[in-house]
Protein backbone atom coordinates (compact mmCIF):
# COMPACT_ATOMS: atom_id res chain seq x y z
CA UNK A 1 0.00 0.00 0.00
CA UNK A 2 2.62 2.35 1.14
CA UNK A 3 5.28 1.25 -1.62
CA UNK A 4 2.57 1.98 -4.45
CA UNK A 5 1.58 5.17 -3.05
CA UNK A 6 5.45 6.47 -3.27
CA UNK A 7 5.34 4.82 -6.43
CA UNK A 8 3.00 6.85 -7.54
CA UNK A 9 4.45 9.92 -6.00
CA UNK A 10 7.42 9.63 -7.56
CA UNK A 11 5.27 9.48 -10.96
CA UNK A 12 4.03 12.82 -10.16
CA UNK A 13 7.14 14.02 -9.46
CA UNK A 14 8.70 12.32 -13.01
CA UNK A 15 5.85 13.81 -14.86
CA UNK A 16 6.08 17.64 -12.85
CA UNK A 17 9.77 17.29 -13.95
CA UNK A 18 8.77 16.47 -18.00
CA UNK A 19 6.33 19.38 -17.84
CA UNK A 20 8.63 22.19 -16.68
CA UNK A 21 11.24 20.88 -18.82
CA UNK A 22 8.85 21.29 -21.48
CA UNK A 23 7.69 24.75 -20.54
CA UNK A 24 10.79 25.73 -20.04
CA UNK A 25 12.09 24.06 -23.76
CA UNK A 26 15.01 22.64 -21.22
CA UNK A 27 17.15 19.54 -23.23
CA UNK A 28 16.02 16.48 -22.04
CA UNK A 29 19.12 14.86 -21.37
CA UNK A 30 19.73 17.81 -18.63
CA UNK A 31 16.70 16.34 -16.73
CA UNK A 32 17.77 13.84 -14.02
CA UNK A 33 17.03 10.21 -14.13
CA UNK A 34 17.10 10.27 -18.27
CA UNK A 35 19.58 8.13 -20.03
CA UNK A 36 21.09 9.43 -23.62
CA UNK A 37 22.03 7.32 -25.82
CA UNK A 38 24.28 7.92 -28.46
CA UNK A 39 24.46 5.96 -31.60
CA UNK A 40 27.52 5.58 -34.34
CA UNK A 41 25.59 3.69 -37.68
CA UNK A 42 24.69 0.63 -35.93
CA UNK A 43 28.28 -0.54 -34.70
CA UNK A 44 28.11 1.39 -31.63
CA UNK A 45 25.98 2.21 -28.98
CA UNK A 46 26.98 4.12 -25.59
CA UNK A 47 24.04 4.54 -22.97
CA UNK A 48 24.80 7.27 -20.71
CA UNK A 49 23.02 6.54 -17.28
CA UNK A 50 23.33 2.34 -17.37
CA UNK A 51 22.62 1.18 -13.68
CA UNK A 52 23.30 -2.42 -14.82
CA UNK A 53 23.00 -5.21 -17.21
CA UNK A 54 20.16 -7.40 -17.28
CA UNK A 55 20.80 -9.58 -19.94
CA UNK A 56 23.95 -10.29 -21.60
CA UNK A 57 24.44 -12.56 -24.54
CA UNK A 58 25.89 -12.73 -28.28
CA UNK A 59 23.14 -11.58 -29.51
CA UNK A 60 20.92 -9.35 -27.00
CA UNK A 61 21.96 -6.87 -24.34
CA UNK A 62 19.68 -5.66 -22.00
CA UNK A 63 20.49 -2.59 -19.76
CA UNK A 64 18.36 -1.21 -17.29
CA UNK A 65 18.31 2.96 -16.98
CA UNK A 66 16.43 3.09 -14.09
CA UNK A 67 13.09 4.11 -15.78
CA UNK A 68 13.50 2.33 -19.04
CA UNK A 69 14.84 -1.08 -20.26
CA UNK A 70 17.46 -0.64 -22.98
CA UNK A 71 17.89 -3.77 -25.15
CA UNK A 72 19.79 -4.25 -27.87
CA UNK A 73 20.10 -7.09 -31.06
CA UNK A 74 22.02 -7.95 -33.21
CA UNK A 75 25.16 -10.23 -33.67
CA UNK A 76 28.46 -10.46 -31.96
CA UNK A 77 26.93 -8.03 -29.96
CA UNK A 78 30.05 -7.37 -27.26
CA UNK A 79 30.09 -4.38 -24.07
CA UNK A 80 33.44 -2.64 -25.21
CA UNK A 81 33.36 -0.75 -21.67
CA UNK A 82 31.47 -0.78 -18.60
CA UNK A 83 31.75 1.78 -15.32
CA UNK A 84 29.14 2.73 -12.88
CA UNK A 85 27.21 4.88 -15.43
CA UNK A 86 28.24 4.39 -18.69
CA UNK A 87 28.24 1.44 -21.28
CA UNK A 88 29.59 1.29 -24.94
CA UNK A 89 27.98 -1.61 -26.81
CA UNK A 90 29.16 -2.47 -29.69
CA UNK A 91 28.44 -5.00 -33.01
CA UNK A 92 26.06 -5.30 -35.67
CA UNK A 93 23.04 -3.91 -34.07
CA UNK A 94 19.66 -4.48 -36.16
CA UNK A 95 17.40 -3.52 -33.33
CA UNK A 96 16.79 -1.29 -30.07
CA UNK A 97 13.47 -1.70 -27.75
CA UNK A 98 12.56 0.61 -25.04
CA UNK A 99 10.36 -1.07 -22.08
CA UNK A 100 9.56 0.13 -18.85
CA UNK B 1 42.34 4.11 -29.46
CA UNK B 2 46.17 3.30 -29.86
CA UNK B 3 47.14 5.29 -27.42
CA UNK B 4 44.67 3.46 -24.88
CA UNK B 5 46.18 0.07 -26.40
CA UNK B 6 49.39 1.01 -25.88
CA UNK B 7 48.82 2.46 -22.37
CA UNK B 8 46.93 -1.02 -21.78
CA UNK B 9 50.12 -2.88 -22.83
CA UNK B 10 52.42 -0.75 -20.94
CA UNK B 11 50.63 -1.36 -17.58
CA UNK B 12 49.91 -4.61 -18.35
CA UNK B 13 46.21 -6.76 -18.98
CA UNK B 14 44.91 -10.30 -18.74
CA UNK B 15 42.35 -12.23 -20.90
CA UNK B 16 40.26 -13.85 -18.73
CA UNK B 17 37.54 -16.35 -19.56
CA UNK B 18 34.60 -17.27 -17.42
CA UNK B 19 31.78 -19.68 -17.41
CA UNK B 20 29.17 -21.07 -15.45
CA UNK B 21 27.00 -18.80 -13.27
CA UNK B 22 25.62 -15.60 -13.60
CA UNK B 23 27.55 -13.49 -16.29
CA UNK B 24 25.37 -10.23 -15.71
CA UNK B 25 25.29 -10.35 -12.38
CA UNK B 26 29.01 -11.07 -12.65
CA UNK B 27 29.43 -7.77 -15.08
CA UNK B 28 27.48 -6.01 -12.62
CA UNK B 29 29.51 -6.71 -9.72
CA UNK B 30 32.45 -5.33 -11.42
CA UNK B 31 31.59 -2.51 -12.99
CA UNK B 32 30.19 -1.58 -9.23
CA UNK B 33 33.72 -2.57 -7.48
CA UNK B 34 35.19 -0.88 -9.55
CA UNK B 35 37.19 -3.27 -11.47
CA UNK B 36 38.16 -1.91 -14.75
CA UNK B 37 36.58 -4.51 -17.76
CA UNK B 38 36.48 -3.92 -20.94
CA UNK B 39 36.19 -6.04 -23.89
CA UNK B 40 33.33 -7.95 -22.79
CA UNK B 41 32.56 -11.07 -25.40
CA UNK B 42 29.72 -13.70 -24.85
CA UNK B 43 30.51 -16.48 -26.91
CA UNK B 44 29.10 -19.70 -26.71
CA UNK B 45 27.70 -18.79 -22.79
CA UNK B 46 31.62 -18.31 -21.85
CA UNK B 47 32.30 -14.62 -21.53
CA UNK B 48 36.06 -13.39 -22.07
CA UNK B 49 37.28 -10.05 -21.29
CA UNK B 50 39.90 -8.28 -20.19
CA UNK B 51 41.12 -6.38 -16.95
CA UNK B 52 44.18 -5.15 -15.31
CA UNK B 53 46.57 -6.84 -13.21
CA UNK B 54 45.13 -5.41 -10.00
CA UNK B 55 41.57 -5.98 -11.49
CA UNK B 56 42.30 -9.23 -11.67
CA UNK B 57 43.33 -9.84 -8.32
CA UNK B 58 40.07 -8.19 -7.39
CA UNK B 59 37.45 -10.15 -9.75
CA UNK B 60 37.70 -13.26 -7.64
CA UNK B 61 35.04 -11.74 -4.76
CA UNK B 62 32.49 -11.28 -8.11
CA UNK B 63 33.00 -14.24 -9.51
CA UNK B 64 32.71 -15.85 -6.34
CA UNK B 65 29.47 -14.24 -5.94
CA UNK B 66 27.96 -14.79 -9.26
CA UNK B 67 29.16 -18.44 -9.38
CA UNK B 68 31.53 -17.68 -12.24
CA UNK B 69 35.03 -19.85 -12.78
CA UNK B 70 37.38 -17.36 -14.11
CA UNK B 71 40.26 -18.77 -15.55
CA UNK B 72 43.43 -16.71 -17.47
CA UNK B 73 43.44 -17.07 -21.27
CA UNK B 74 46.30 -14.72 -21.75
CA UNK B 75 48.57 -12.12 -19.86
CA UNK B 76 49.65 -9.23 -21.96
CA UNK B 77 52.46 -6.70 -21.32
CA UNK B 78 55.19 -4.81 -20.14
CA UNK B 79 55.45 -6.22 -16.94
CA UNK B 80 54.62 -9.72 -17.89
CA UNK B 81 57.29 -9.60 -20.33
CA UNK B 82 59.57 -8.11 -17.84
CA UNK B 83 58.82 -11.20 -15.43
CA UNK B 84 59.36 -13.90 -18.11
CA UNK B 85 62.94 -12.46 -17.91
CA UNK B 86 63.46 -11.42 -14.16
CA UNK B 87 66.14 -14.34 -13.82
CA UNK B 88 68.22 -13.45 -16.65
CA UNK B 89 70.37 -10.50 -15.34
CA UNK B 90 72.54 -10.81 -18.83
CA UNK B 91 69.76 -9.42 -20.74
CA UNK B 92 69.03 -6.51 -18.84
CA UNK B 93 72.39 -5.78 -18.52
CA UNK B 94 72.73 -5.91 -21.89
CA UNK B 95 69.80 -3.52 -22.55
CA UNK B 96 71.59 -1.14 -20.06
CA UNK B 97 74.92 -0.83 -22.07
CA UNK B 98 73.33 -0.91 -24.99
CA UNK B 99 70.75 2.44 -24.04
CA UNK B 100 73.72 4.03 -22.78
CA UNK B 101 75.93 3.02 -26.07
CA UNK B 102 73.27 4.53 -28.55
CA UNK B 103 72.97 7.45 -25.81
CA UNK B 104 76.69 7.98 -26.15
CA UNK B 105 76.79 7.74 -29.96
CA UNK B 106 73.63 10.15 -30.57
CA UNK B 107 75.50 12.64 -29.07
CA UNK B 108 78.65 12.55 -31.37
CA UNK B 109 79.62 13.41 -35.22
CA UNK B 110 80.07 10.65 -36.99
CA UNK B 111 79.80 11.90 -40.47
CA UNK B 112 80.27 15.37 -42.41
CA UNK B 113 77.46 15.93 -45.85
CA UNK B 114 78.41 19.28 -47.91
CA UNK B 115 75.82 20.74 -49.77
CA UNK B 116 75.75 22.91 -52.57
CA UNK B 117 79.30 23.03 -53.73
CA UNK B 118 80.49 22.47 -57.63
CA UNK B 119 83.90 24.66 -57.95
CA UNK B 120 85.19 23.81 -54.15
CA UNK B 121 85.57 20.20 -53.75
CA UNK B 122 83.99 18.67 -50.36
CA UNK B 123 87.58 17.45 -49.44
CA UNK B 124 88.89 20.80 -49.68
CA UNK B 125 85.76 22.25 -47.72
CA UNK B 126 86.12 19.32 -45.08
CA UNK B 127 90.10 19.59 -44.37
CA UNK B 128 89.21 23.55 -43.48
CA UNK B 129 86.09 22.14 -41.26
CA UNK B 130 88.84 19.59 -40.12
CA UNK B 131 90.75 22.61 -38.87
CA UNK B 132 88.45 24.33 -37.30
CA UNK B 133 87.34 21.62 -34.64
CA UNK B 134 84.40 19.90 -36.55
CA UNK B 135 85.42 16.69 -37.74
CA UNK B 136 83.79 12.99 -37.24
CA UNK B 137 84.26 11.94 -33.29
CA UNK B 138 83.71 15.18 -32.11
CA UNK B 139 80.45 15.87 -29.56
CA UNK B 140 77.75 17.87 -30.98
CA UNK B 141 77.51 19.69 -27.67
CA UNK B 142 81.29 20.83 -28.16
CA UNK B 143 80.62 22.63 -31.61
CA UNK B 144 80.33 26.71 -31.82
CA UNK B 145 78.90 26.59 -34.97
CA UNK B 146 78.95 30.58 -35.56
CA UNK B 147 82.30 30.56 -34.74
CA UNK B 148 83.05 27.78 -36.82
CA UNK B 149 81.20 29.35 -40.05
CA UNK B 150 83.11 32.29 -39.54
CA UNK B 151 86.67 30.82 -39.57
CA UNK B 152 85.95 28.82 -42.76
CA UNK B 153 85.08 31.26 -44.46
CA UNK B 154 88.20 32.89 -43.89
CA UNK B 155 89.90 30.03 -45.13
CA UNK B 156 87.74 29.18 -47.77
CA UNK B 157 88.01 32.31 -50.43
CA UNK B 158 86.22 30.21 -52.93
CA UNK B 159 82.70 30.40 -50.75
CA UNK B 160 80.86 33.42 -50.33
CA UNK B 161 78.26 32.14 -47.26
CA UNK B 162 78.33 28.96 -45.08
CA UNK B 163 76.07 26.94 -42.53
CA UNK B 164 76.98 24.24 -40.17
CA UNK B 165 73.46 22.23 -39.57
CA UNK B 166 73.70 19.52 -36.95
CA UNK B 167 71.41 16.67 -37.60
CA UNK B 168 71.46 14.10 -35.25
CA UNK B 169 75.39 12.92 -36.06
CA UNK B 170 75.66 14.26 -39.19
CA UNK B 171 77.01 18.19 -39.86
CA UNK B 172 75.54 19.46 -43.32
CA UNK B 173 78.01 21.70 -44.40
CA UNK B 174 75.28 24.32 -46.87
CA UNK B 175 77.70 26.31 -48.93
CA UNK B 176 76.97 29.17 -51.43
CA UNK B 177 80.22 29.59 -54.13
CA UNK B 178 81.34 33.24 -54.78
CA UNK B 179 80.53 33.61 -58.53
CA UNK B 180 83.77 33.85 -60.95
CA UNK B 181 84.72 37.49 -61.56
CA UNK B 182 82.24 38.75 -59.00
CA UNK B 183 83.49 41.62 -57.05
CA UNK B 184 81.75 44.50 -55.16
CA UNK B 185 82.37 47.65 -56.84
CA UNK B 186 84.31 50.26 -55.79
CA UNK B 187 82.11 53.43 -55.69
CA UNK B 188 84.62 55.43 -53.65
CA UNK B 189 87.30 55.89 -56.31
CA UNK B 190 86.59 57.17 -59.95
CA UNK B 191 86.92 55.54 -62.59
CA UNK B 192 87.24 55.78 -66.41
CA UNK B 193 85.89 53.40 -69.40
CA UNK B 194 88.91 52.37 -71.62
CA UNK B 195 88.88 50.43 -74.67
CA UNK B 196 90.06 46.58 -73.78
CA UNK B 197 91.30 45.83 -76.93
CA UNK B 198 91.48 47.69 -80.54
CA UNK B 199 88.05 47.73 -82.02
CA UNK B 200 85.67 49.79 -83.81
CA UNK B 201 83.30 50.91 -81.39
CA UNK B 202 79.07 49.78 -82.93
CA UNK B 203 77.36 50.27 -79.78
CA UNK B 204 78.14 52.98 -77.11
CA UNK B 205 75.69 53.38 -74.34
CA UNK B 206 76.85 55.76 -71.63
CA UNK B 207 74.91 55.28 -68.16
CA UNK B 208 77.16 57.65 -66.05
CA UNK B 209 80.29 59.85 -66.99
CA UNK B 210 80.98 61.68 -69.93
CA UNK B 211 81.18 60.22 -73.35
CA UNK B 212 84.49 60.52 -75.30
CA UNK B 213 84.24 58.54 -78.12
CA UNK B 214 81.17 57.89 -80.77
CA UNK B 215 79.89 54.90 -82.65
CA UNK B 216 81.50 53.99 -85.13
CA UNK B 217 84.84 55.53 -83.87
CA UNK B 218 88.00 53.75 -84.22
CA UNK B 219 89.57 52.69 -80.66
CA UNK B 220 92.99 51.26 -79.85
CA UNK B 221 93.61 49.06 -76.82
CA UNK B 222 93.55 51.68 -73.52
CA UNK B 223 92.24 54.69 -75.37
CA UNK B 224 89.37 56.27 -73.31
CA UNK B 225 85.93 55.87 -74.12
CA UNK B 226 83.84 57.35 -71.12
CA UNK B 227 85.51 59.40 -69.07
CA UNK B 228 84.95 59.93 -65.26
CA UNK B 229 85.38 63.43 -64.72
CA UNK B 230 82.16 65.50 -66.08
CA UNK B 231 82.42 69.27 -66.16
CA UNK B 232 80.05 71.33 -65.01
CA UNK B 233 78.53 74.52 -66.01
CA UNK B 234 80.21 76.96 -63.39
CA UNK B 235 83.40 75.66 -64.62
CA UNK B 236 83.94 72.74 -61.67
CA UNK B 237 84.46 69.21 -62.12
CA UNK B 238 82.89 65.96 -60.67
CA UNK B 239 84.29 62.41 -60.10
CA UNK B 240 82.71 59.20 -60.94
CA UNK B 241 82.64 55.98 -61.45
CA UNK B 242 82.30 55.88 -65.46
CA UNK B 243 79.31 53.46 -66.59
CA UNK B 244 78.55 52.24 -69.66
CA UNK B 245 78.18 49.87 -72.40
CA UNK B 246 80.36 49.40 -74.93
CA UNK B 247 80.51 46.59 -77.80
CA UNK B 248 83.02 46.80 -80.78
CA UNK B 249 83.69 44.85 -83.74
CA UNK B 250 87.15 43.50 -83.00
CA UNK B 251 89.41 40.99 -84.84
CA UNK B 252 90.86 38.26 -83.04
CA UNK B 253 93.72 35.78 -84.23
CA UNK B 254 93.77 31.96 -82.54
CA UNK B 255 95.84 29.33 -82.75
CA UNK B 256 96.62 26.01 -81.94
CA UNK B 257 99.40 23.57 -82.39
CA UNK B 258 99.67 19.83 -82.07
CA UNK B 259 103.61 18.40 -81.96
CA UNK B 260 103.74 15.19 -83.94
CA UNK B 261 105.10 13.58 -81.07
CA UNK B 262 104.76 13.99 -77.38
CA UNK B 263 105.84 12.00 -73.70
CA UNK B 264 103.28 10.67 -72.19
CA UNK B 265 103.12 8.22 -69.15
CA UNK B 266 102.01 4.42 -69.51
CA UNK B 267 99.83 2.98 -66.44
CA UNK B 268 101.94 -0.34 -65.69
CA UNK B 269 101.00 -1.27 -62.71
CA UNK B 270 97.84 -0.59 -59.82
CA UNK B 271 98.35 -1.40 -56.17
CA UNK B 272 94.80 -1.61 -53.97
CA UNK B 273 94.92 -1.17 -49.98
CA UNK B 274 91.56 -1.17 -48.15
CA UNK B 275 91.71 0.64 -44.62
CA UNK B 276 87.84 -0.09 -42.71
CA UNK B 277 86.87 3.42 -40.59
CA UNK B 278 84.63 2.02 -37.63
CA UNK B 279 83.38 4.56 -35.29
CA UNK B 280 85.85 6.94 -36.64
CA UNK B 281 88.73 4.45 -35.84
CA UNK B 282 90.70 3.51 -38.63
CA UNK B 283 91.93 -0.11 -39.26
CA UNK B 284 95.35 -0.51 -40.04
CA UNK B 285 95.62 2.89 -38.11
CA UNK B 286 98.82 3.73 -40.17
CA UNK B 287 98.13 6.09 -43.14
CA UNK B 288 98.84 5.08 -46.44
CA UNK B 289 101.92 6.56 -48.38
CA UNK B 290 102.10 6.66 -52.07
CA UNK B 291 105.15 4.18 -53.33
CA UNK B 292 108.26 5.70 -55.04
CA UNK B 293 106.77 6.68 -58.93
CA UNK B 294 103.06 6.21 -58.06
CA UNK B 295 100.22 8.14 -57.51
CA UNK B 296 98.12 8.19 -54.80
CA UNK B 297 93.87 8.06 -55.29
CA UNK B 298 91.70 7.81 -52.12
CA UNK B 299 87.70 7.08 -52.41
CA UNK B 300 85.55 6.99 -49.02
CA UNK B 301 82.39 5.32 -48.81
CA UNK B 302 80.22 5.30 -46.07
CA UNK B 303 77.66 2.94 -45.02
CA UNK B 304 73.89 4.43 -45.62
CA UNK B 305 70.64 2.70 -43.67
CA UNK B 306 68.31 4.47 -45.81
CA UNK B 307 69.39 7.69 -46.57
CA UNK B 308 71.07 7.99 -42.82
CA UNK B 309 75.15 7.70 -43.17
CA UNK B 310 76.35 5.40 -40.59
CA UNK B 311 79.55 5.80 -39.09
CA UNK B 312 80.90 2.74 -40.55
CA UNK B 313 82.95 3.00 -44.01
CA UNK B 314 86.11 1.95 -45.82
CA UNK B 315 88.59 4.15 -47.84
CA UNK B 316 89.91 2.39 -51.10
CA UNK B 317 94.07 3.61 -52.00
CA UNK B 318 94.40 3.17 -55.05
CA UNK B 319 98.15 3.46 -56.46
CA UNK B 320 98.77 4.25 -60.33
CA UNK B 321 102.26 3.27 -61.14
CA UNK B 322 103.22 4.69 -64.83
CA UNK B 323 106.15 4.58 -66.72
CA UNK B 324 107.77 6.91 -69.24
CA UNK B 325 106.97 6.74 -72.93
CA UNK B 326 106.31 8.91 -75.76
CA UNK B 327 103.51 8.91 -78.61
CA UNK B 328 103.49 9.49 -82.13
CA UNK B 329 100.60 10.55 -83.90
CA UNK B 330 99.35 10.20 -87.27
CA UNK B 331 98.47 13.16 -89.18
CA UNK B 332 95.07 12.78 -89.11
CA UNK B 333 95.17 12.63 -85.21
CA UNK B 334 97.49 15.96 -85.46
CA UNK B 335 94.71 17.50 -87.44
CA UNK B 336 91.73 16.38 -85.00
CA UNK B 337 94.17 17.54 -82.19
CA UNK B 338 94.72 21.03 -83.69
CA UNK B 339 91.15 21.13 -84.35
CA UNK B 340 89.78 20.25 -81.21
CA UNK B 341 92.68 23.13 -79.15
CA UNK B 342 91.12 25.53 -81.67
CA UNK B 343 87.58 24.92 -80.63
CA UNK B 344 88.07 24.78 -77.14
CA UNK B 345 89.86 28.11 -77.49
CA UNK B 346 87.20 30.00 -79.54
CA UNK B 347 84.72 28.57 -77.20
CA UNK B 348 86.58 30.28 -74.24
CA UNK B 349 87.78 33.73 -76.07
CA UNK B 350 83.94 33.83 -77.47
CA UNK B 351 81.93 32.79 -74.31
CA UNK B 352 80.10 36.24 -74.00
CA UNK B 353 81.19 37.40 -77.65
CA UNK B 354 79.05 37.17 -80.90
CA UNK B 355 81.12 35.96 -83.63
CA UNK B 356 80.35 37.95 -86.85
CA UNK B 357 82.30 36.52 -89.42
CA UNK B 358 85.48 33.75 -88.90
CA UNK B 359 87.73 31.88 -91.05
CA UNK B 360 89.91 28.70 -90.33
CA UNK B 361 93.09 27.55 -91.76
CA UNK B 362 95.52 23.68 -91.17
CA UNK B 363 98.62 23.91 -92.07
CA UNK B 364 101.87 21.62 -91.77
CA UNK B 365 104.89 23.16 -89.74
CA UNK B 366 107.92 21.58 -88.75
CA UNK B 367 106.34 19.94 -85.18
CA UNK B 368 103.18 19.10 -86.69
CA UNK B 369 100.18 20.56 -87.38
CA UNK B 370 98.59 24.08 -86.39
CA UNK B 371 95.07 25.23 -86.74
CA UNK B 372 94.41 29.31 -87.10
CA UNK B 373 91.51 30.72 -86.94
CA UNK B 374 90.66 34.84 -87.38
CA UNK B 375 87.55 35.65 -85.89
CA UNK B 376 85.42 39.09 -86.48
CA UNK B 377 83.36 39.69 -83.21
CA UNK B 378 80.88 41.78 -81.89
CA UNK B 379 82.26 42.12 -78.27
CA UNK B 380 82.52 44.42 -74.61
CA UNK B 381 86.00 46.29 -74.78
CA UNK B 382 84.62 48.34 -71.83
CA UNK B 383 87.08 47.96 -68.74
CA UNK B 384 86.73 49.77 -65.89
CA UNK B 385 90.02 51.89 -64.85
CA UNK B 386 90.28 53.59 -61.41
CA UNK B 387 92.24 56.94 -61.42
CA UNK B 388 93.32 59.38 -58.42
CA UNK B 389 92.64 62.66 -57.61
CA UNK B 390 94.18 64.76 -55.50
CA UNK B 391 93.18 67.85 -53.46
CA UNK B 392 94.75 71.21 -53.77
CA UNK B 393 94.17 74.46 -52.39
CA UNK B 394 93.83 77.67 -54.26
CA UNK B 395 97.40 78.62 -53.54
CA UNK B 396 99.10 75.30 -54.31
CA UNK B 397 97.53 75.89 -57.62
CA UNK B 398 99.47 79.38 -58.14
Amino acid sequence: MAWNRAKRAVGKIGCATERISDELELPKNVMPGVVHIEMNGNKEAVVDGCRGVLEYDENIIRLNTGKLIVKFTGSRLMIKTLSLNQALVCGNIVSVDFSN
Amino acid sequence: MFIIRFFHFLIGYVIFKAEDGFPERFINLCARGGIPVWDIKCRGGVLFGKTSIKGYHAISEPAKKSGMNVSVCRSIGVPFFLRKYRRRAGLLAGLCVFAVFILLMSGTIWSIKVEGNSAVSESEIIDVMDKVGIKPGIKAKKINAAEAERRALELLPGLQWLAVNIEGSTVVIEVRERIAGEEREDYVHPHHIVAAQDGVIQILETYEGTEISKNGSAVAKGDLIISGITENKDSSVTFHHAKGYVAARVKTTLAAQAARERDAQRLCGTKYRLTLIILNIKIPPRAAKAAAGAELYESTRWLYAGDKCLPVGYVMHRSLFYEDTSKKYTENEQRLIALRGLLTQTANEFRRSEILSQTSALEKTERGMKATGEFTALRNIGLERPFSVRETNEEEEE
